[in-house]
């Protein structure tokens, strides 16, 4: 271009001219419009950059979000799922030929004798949970085998406390209470053969006159009954076994 | 505005991946207990209980394990034959009339396999008969 001061030519880009010094308006206007330009670019540019920035992390946090909650949801699902069938499982047979085959069983076992067995299979596929309604015929019987069940237990681990010498248990207030509620059963012929072993062991074990043992069948709670007038008959109990059978 | 956005989602990131930890330990115990009690509770899970049982104190267990755990099922049959002679026994131990007790134990002698179950059976019947 040339100098409007001294003609002299000179690249249109240069802000003075090199002979004069004069400015060049043009290329000082064009040169301040670069500036704002490449500040308004860089503005531009950041904010694309952060509003895309948070696009990505936006989407980031969406699907780690999505991604785990459908991770947990299936894994507690299947944990779900597996305990209610392990809690279900109780109530697997009680339906089609498994229910009739369980049936069967629980009636055999009861007319053969085997009442305890009886009691297991009505125990282990009954979902309400040992009310036995699964079994309603026999569900008397089987509430009187669980008792006496319970009671037998006891019995045993006192015969093999003493076989070993320990310090066994008499007649305990847990045994006196196991004992009403079988008593309070109602009448069945298996009731009254198991409720003849367990008085043999109340009479011939723990050492009981058969008028205490009468007594014992209204006793509603442990402190209701006693031996000799003593409220503590589990310590009249015991002297009466050490006794009997020097132990 | 952009920051304080990508500030919020960083920290939702680490929210998420922290819980999502915490909710997976949670599963995990409950996975495993829900497996454990599966196993246990499994015929072969409660048939292993009741051997290991038999191994550590005895025979003499038996009766009251398939009670308590009510090991009803067929796997079970031998078990239940000696838990019928555990339960002769201890009726028969302090009974005044010890013949059907004494029946059974024989019967059980007579006819089982299991040398250890026999010779438990066998010393019931010592014991009662010397008590007659």
């Amino acid at each position: 271009m040339q100098c409007p001061n001294c003609s002299a030519d000179f690249p249109s880009d240069q802000l003075k001219c090199p002979y004069c010094g004069t400015v060049n308006e043009h290329a000082l206007k064009l040169a301040k419009e670069l500036q704002v330009y490449d500040k308004e670019y860089k503005a531009s540019r950041d904010e694309m950059l952060n509003t895309g920035e948070s696009l990505v992390l936006k989407k980031i946090t969406i699907g780690l979000g999505i991604t785990f909650f459908t991770i947990v949801l299936i894994f507690a699902l299947f944990i779900g799922f597996s305990y209610y069938r392990y809690n279900s499982n109780s109530g697997r047979e009680i339906s089609g030929s498994r229910g009739a085959k369980n049936k069967a069983l629980v009636e055999q076992y009861m007319k053969s004798g085997d009442y305890l067995r009886a009691y297991a299979v009505a125990a282990a596929t009954d979902p309400s949970t040992e009310y036995f309604n699964n079994y309603p015929e026999y569900k008397d019987e089987l509430l009187a085998i669980y008792d006496y069940g319970l009671i037998l237990w006891e019995v045993e681990n006192s015969m093999n406390d003493m076989d070993h010498g320990d310090n066994y248990r008499s007649l305990t207030p847990n045994q006196v209470i196991s004992y009403s509620i079988f008593y309070g059963a109602p009448e069945s012929d298996v009731k009254a053969e198991l409720e003849a072993e367990l008085n043999m062991y109340l009479k011939n074990y723990y050492c009981l006159t058969d008028e205490e043992i009468e007594d014992l069948h209204y006793a509603v709670t442990s402190s209701d009954f006693t031996l000799d007038g003593e409220a503590d008959y589990e310590a009249v109990s015991k002297e009466r076994m050490v006794k009997r059978f020097g132990k | 505005m952009a920051n304080k956005k990508n500030i919020l989602y960083i920290i939702l990131i680490i929210v998420f991946t922290i819980t999502f930890f915490i909710l997976m330990s949670i599963c995990f115990v409950g996975f495993s207990y829900v497996t454990t009690m599966n196993a246990y509770h499994s015929t072969d899970g409660r048939l292993e209980d009741i051997a290991l049982d038999e191994k550590m104190s005895g025979p003499s267990r038996i009766m009251d394990t398939l009670f308590l755990e009510k090991d009803y099922e067929e796997e079970f049959d031998d078990y239940w034959d000696f838990a019928r002679v555990r339960r002769a026994y201890i009726k028969g131990r302090y009974a005044d009339d010890k013949t059907d007790s004494i029946k059974v134990i024989e019967d059980y002698i007579n006819s089982t396999t299991y040398d250890k179950r026999k010779e438990e059976a066998v010393k019931y019947l010592e014991e009662i008969t010397s008590t007659k």
